[in-house]
Order: structure tokens, then C-alpha cells, then sequence
């Protein structure tokens, strides 16, 4: 009963690891929650937290394809700093999250945050001889495997601020017709765009012609030429917080008189 | 027909070739457009008007014509060198109704004595000294309690060289100042048919606008406007706007030419059918409005938007 106890939490913390990963680089946490203390120091400089983040990835995944005692006992650190700090920034009564979960954790550490992390390192002390990889256990789990997990994650999931949040960030998403986009947000998703590397070939002037936007999209016409030909290559970028859409044409000149041409009153430079 | 300032076929077509869309097949039944001008002759069954592109339209009138010269008013009210803007009857026959010299002006109140104020009506249209005569007072200060500095002003009048002379107020005042704009509730997902109130903003002129409250800051927006009180989706100068009036059931495409700025900060309801949704969705020039049914000296009809 012990071995399965051990043996399941190896995709459990797998699991928390992975999450922490991509929490912390997919949702950036708002510099003005993080405090000025010392214990919050690597997560003033967003290359340090992607690196974290990037070790909590690896070790998840180690957890899962190997048994190798390096992923075990670095599991057993991450897990250990992390309570150590939990501890320091409970203890200084300071305003401001953990940062476990990147922009998630912006809730005051409390104590069931210590306790959530006790629990992790204790997990992670729980697996450090278990001799099948995190997949093994998946692959060939009983139903207590599977009860066991299923009550931790609850535990873990009560215990865990960062539901709440994530609820609540999807209930305020703000909807894209009205979301304030940058230009430089615009254009970061164009020039990343498949239709760009596509299309950009064709572009003889650097700046657009015209760009307006409505509703979700925001518009911009540059100038080209295809086979010796004057066209206009439009594109469209979403304004949409998590849709990096980009949908594109070539218009060519066309007879139709009452076209005049780009806006230029309303063409920016950029 | 008159051009608008700014030509959207442009951005249409390109739109349309990103996003193509099928034509409408019901298109609106055309109806003799209202007609702008200087009132160059006016006699008992004629008006003669010089528009701004320099036609010259006469235009019949009858004695069913309604006259309004700052209240109803008879044809005496039509004086050459007055500018005027005539609604023609649905066939076109003769003018239904005559507006003389009317003005409207809103914004907020930045200085005021007892007879006249000066109003702030946003950067783009900089600020209007308005003149109260003693007849039109207690009527306008009913509708406006706080006649004081930081409140808003809306006021209807006709054109004189001293300014704008007030008649009658154009909407009840908000009870808040003009920088303590109610917030929005949030309402998702977007309708894809905005409703609230349309007003009309203003000298006299021919052209078919819209200013709209909610222009995006990066594509030449006015980027100090306000959130406003009625959550719009972001558009941009030239989109185009489906303005249907709800009171009449005619509509038409109107192309965006200005920010709403100020029309963003007015909490109200238009009453003219029913009760509209809070909040100024559009601001539509004189003859925009007159087009779709509304009254100018009323001030407001209820309004459906749609964009594209």
C-alpha cells in the first residue's frame, strides 16, 4: 500500500511541474504585484523565471519518462526552495503572491499556500526511490492509483488560489472588440504569422499604406508587386488576446473608378 | 448627391477581400435625400437653396411644410442668406419639414455667467459660447440643475453672430460631472447589433457622418476620449456604420468621420419610441439625421447600429 501511495505521486508532481512551466511563461505576472524584497528578486527579471520554469518543465517530464535519481532528488530542491521561500514570504506578511504559477499566483501567500507546498516536498520525498518513471505508473496504475490521485488533486486543487484566479480571468476576459492593441502587439503577431513569411516577399515599401482597424481585426495594406504588377496585399491580424489569427489577400488595381486609393489622412507612420 | 469627406470604398474593397461578404438583398427603398443650403429665394410655393457644392435646388414647399426657426415658425422664418435643411415628403414632391439656422452644441461647461456659457465640446471641435436669452432660461436650466463648471451641456439653438443662441435644451443633464462618467457593465459576448441613442451634432452641412465614441487610439482616434457610458466595440475613422432609427424603421450606411469624445460622457435615454439602452452610440450630422427620420429640434431618436 505504501509503494502505491509512493508510486502515485510521481505523475502528480509531474503534473504540478509541467503546470508551473507553463504558467509562468504563458501568463506573465504584472510587475506592479511583484514586491521589492529580496525573495522576489528572480522574478523581477523574466529571463531568470523563464529559466525556472524551464528546469520545472524538464524535471516534470524527467519524473515521467525516467527513474533516474537526478530528476529525483532536483524535484526534491525545486520543491524545497519553493517551501522555503512560501515560508519567508508568509513570515514577512508581505502583499503580494508566490509566483508559483506566474500570473496565476498574485493572491497573498496564506497559510494553505505553505501547506500546498509541504505537501509537494513531502510528495517529492515520497518518490525519491520509487524505481518505475512517472508513465509506468500511468500505463499500468490500479484503481487506487487512480483514487489516490484523484483525492490529492483535490487536496492540491483547494489548496491551490490560482483556481480562483484562472476563473476569474476567464469570466473578465476582456472581448477582443474591446481591447486596447498596441501597434507594436499587432505587428509582433504579424511578422511571427506564417501569412507574413508568405506574403512579405512580395512588400516594396516598409511601412504600411493604410491601417485601420474594426472590431477584432486590425488592417494593414502594404504596397507590393507580383509578376511586374502593382498590387495591394492586405492584412488582418486579430485583436484577440489569445488568437494570434492573421488572414491576408492581394488585391490587384482594378477598373472601378470610384476607388481613390489609400487614406492617406489616416495612414500612419510607424 | 454629395460626397462624403471621406471615401470608404477604399477599405471596403479591401475588407471585402479578406472577409468577403455576400450582398445584402434587401436593400433600403431610396428616398429623396434631405437637402442642405443657403436659402437663396423663398416664395410661397418655392425654395431656393445654394448647396455647398454649388448647385442651385428649388425646392417646392407647400403649406403643409412644417418651418422651424428657433420653435415652429411660419415661411416668413425663410429669409435669404439663412442656411436651411429641408426633409423632402417620401415621393419628394415638396418639403415635409424646414429647419432654419439650427445649431446644436454639447460638451462641458467651462465658464458661465447668467446669460451665456462656454462649453467645451471635446479637441476636435474646441469650445462654443453659447448665449441664454431671459425666454429660453428657466426652461434650460430645469433641464440642467447643475449649471455649473465640469457638468455637461446640451443645448439646441440657431446660428447668430454673436454665437449660439439657445432654445431649448437638446437632453436632461447627467446628475454626475462630465470627468465622472459612469462605468460600463461588462456584457459578453459583443452584440453584433449595438442599440442606445443617436443625436445629431453640429452646424448645418450636407454631408453624411457619424462620429462614434469608441475610435481606436492607434489607428488616429481621438487617443483622450473617454471609456464612455456605453461599452462599444473599437472602430476606426472611415468604418462604416448601419444606422437604423428604430422610431421609423429607416436606415442607412453612414461613414464614421469623427471621434464621439463628448457624446461618450452622456448617460441618457432617448424616449422618442419607447426607452432606448443608456448611452450616445453615435452622433450623426444634420443631415444624416433628417435622412433617417429624426427631428433635429428633438434632439435624439433610439437607434440600432450595425457595423460593416
Amino acid at each position: 500500500m505504501v509503494e502505491t501511495f509512493q508510486e502515485a505521486q510521481l505523475p502528480l508532481l509531474a503534473c504540478a511541474l509541467i503546470s508551473a512551466c507553463v504558467a509562468k511563461i504563458a501568463i506573465r505576472e504584472p510587475s506592479d504585484t511583484i514586491g521589492p524584497g529580496p525573495l522576489t528578486t528572480l522574478r523581477r527579471h523574466r529571463p531568470a523565471v523563464v529559466t525556472v520554469a524551464i528546469v520545472e518543465g524538464c524535471l516534470g517530464v524527467a519524473l515521467l519518462v525516467t527513474a533516474h535519481p537526478v530528476a529525483r532528488l532536483g524535484t526534491i530542491v525545486v520543491f524545497f526552495v519553493a517551501t522555503s521561500v512560501v515560508f519567508l514570504l508568509r513570515g514577512s506578511k508581505a502583499d503580494e503572491g508566490c509566483g508559483c504559477f506566474g500570473g496565476l499566483s498574485t493572491t497573498p501567500v496564506r497559510f494553505r499556500t505553505v501547506l500546498r507546498a509541504c505537501l509537494f516536498l513531502l510528495a517529492a520525498l515520497a518518490v525519491v526511490a520509487v524505481p518505475a518513471t512517472g508513465l509506468d505508473v500511468i500505463r499500468d496504475g490500479t484503481v487506487v492509483h487512480a483514487a489516490i490521485a484523484i483525492g490529492e488533486l483535490a487536496v492540491f486543487a483547494a489548496l491551490s488560489p490560482e483556481i480562483g484566479v484562472l476563473v476569474a480571468r476567464r469570466r473578465e476576459r476582456i472581448p477582443c472588440e474591446h481591447r486596447t492593441v498596441p501597434l507594436a502587439e499587432t505587428f509582433a503577431t504579424l511578422h511571427a504569422s506564417q501569412q507574413w513569411r508568405t506574403y512579405s516577399p512580395l512588400i516594396v515599401t516598409a511601412d504600411p499604406a493604410d491601417m485601420w482597424r474594426e472590431l477584432c481585426w486590425r488592417f494593414l495594406v502594404y504596397r507590393g508587386q507580383e509578376n511586374g504588377e502593382d498590387v495591394e496585399i492586405v492584412f488582418a491580424v486579430s485583436t484577440d488576446e489569445r488568437d494570434g489569427t492573421v488572414k491576408a489577400a492581394i488585391v490587384r488595381p482594378d477598373d472601378d473608378d470610384s476607388d481613390t486609393g489609400p487614406n492617406h489622412m489616416y495612414a500612419l507612420s510607424v | 448627391m454629395q460626397q462624403s469627406p471621406i471615401d470608404t470604398s477604399y477599405r471596403r474593397r479591401l475588407r471585402q477581400a479578406v472577409f468577403p461578404v455576400a450582398e445584402s438583398s434587401a436593400p433600403e427603398p431610396r428616398r429623396p435625400a434631405a437637402v442642405t443650403g443657403l436659402i437663396l429665394d423663398a416664395g410661397p410655393h418655392l425654395l431656393v437653396l445654394a448647396t455647398p457644392d454649388g448647385r442651385e435646388v428649388r425646392q417646392p414647399i407647400s403649406d403643409q411644410t412644417a418651418v422651424w426657426y428657433a420653435g415652429t415658425a411660419d415661411r416668413t422664418a425663410l429669409q435669404p442668406g439663412r442656411r436651411a435643411i429641408v426633409r423632402p415628403t417620401p415621393d419628394g414632391s415638396v418639403a415635409d419639414r424646414v429647419w432654419v439656422d439650427i445649431i446644436r452644441a454639447n460638451g462641458t461647461i467651462v465658464a458661465r455667467d447668467r446669460t451665456t456659457v462656454e462649453i467645451d465640446e471635446g479637441p476636435h471641435r474646441g469650445r462654443t459660447h453659447v448665449v441664454i436669452p431671459a425666454r429660453s432660461l428657466s426652461h434650460i436650466l430645469v433641464r440642467h440643475p447643475h449649471f455649473d463648471p465640469g457638468y455637461l451641456f446640451d443645448v439646441i439653438g440657431v446660428r447668430s453672430d454673436s454665437g449660439l443662441v439657445a432654445v431649448r435644451p437638446g437632453a436632461p443633464q447627467p446628475p454626475y460631472p462630465a470627468d465622472h462618467v459612469p462605468k460600463p457593465r461588462p456584457v459578453t459576448p459583443v452584440p453584433h447589433v449595438l442599440a442606445g441613442t443617436a443625436t445629431w451634432f453640429g452646424k448645418l452641412a450636407s454631408c453624411q457622418q457619424a462620429a462614434y465614441p469608441a475610435l481606436d487610439p492607434s489607428s488616429g482616434g481621438c487617443a483622450s476620449a473617454h471609456g464612455g457610458c456605453a461599452r462599444l466595440p473599437y472602430l476606426s475613422l472611415g468604418s462604416e456604420l448601419l444606422v437604423r432609427n428604430e422610431c421609423t424603421g429607416r436606415s442607412a450606411t453612414v461613414p464614421v468621420t469623427e471621434c464621439g469624445c463628448v457624446a461618450a460622457r452622456f448617460c441618457d435615454r432617448c424616449v422618442q419610441c419607447g426607452t432606448s439602452p443608456r448611452g450616445r452610440i453615435v452622433e450623426l450630422s444634420p443631415a444624416s439625421f433628417v435622412d433617417l427620420g429624426g427631428d433635429l429640434d428633438e434632439g435624439c431618436f433610439n437607434v440600432t447600429v450595425r457595423v460593416g
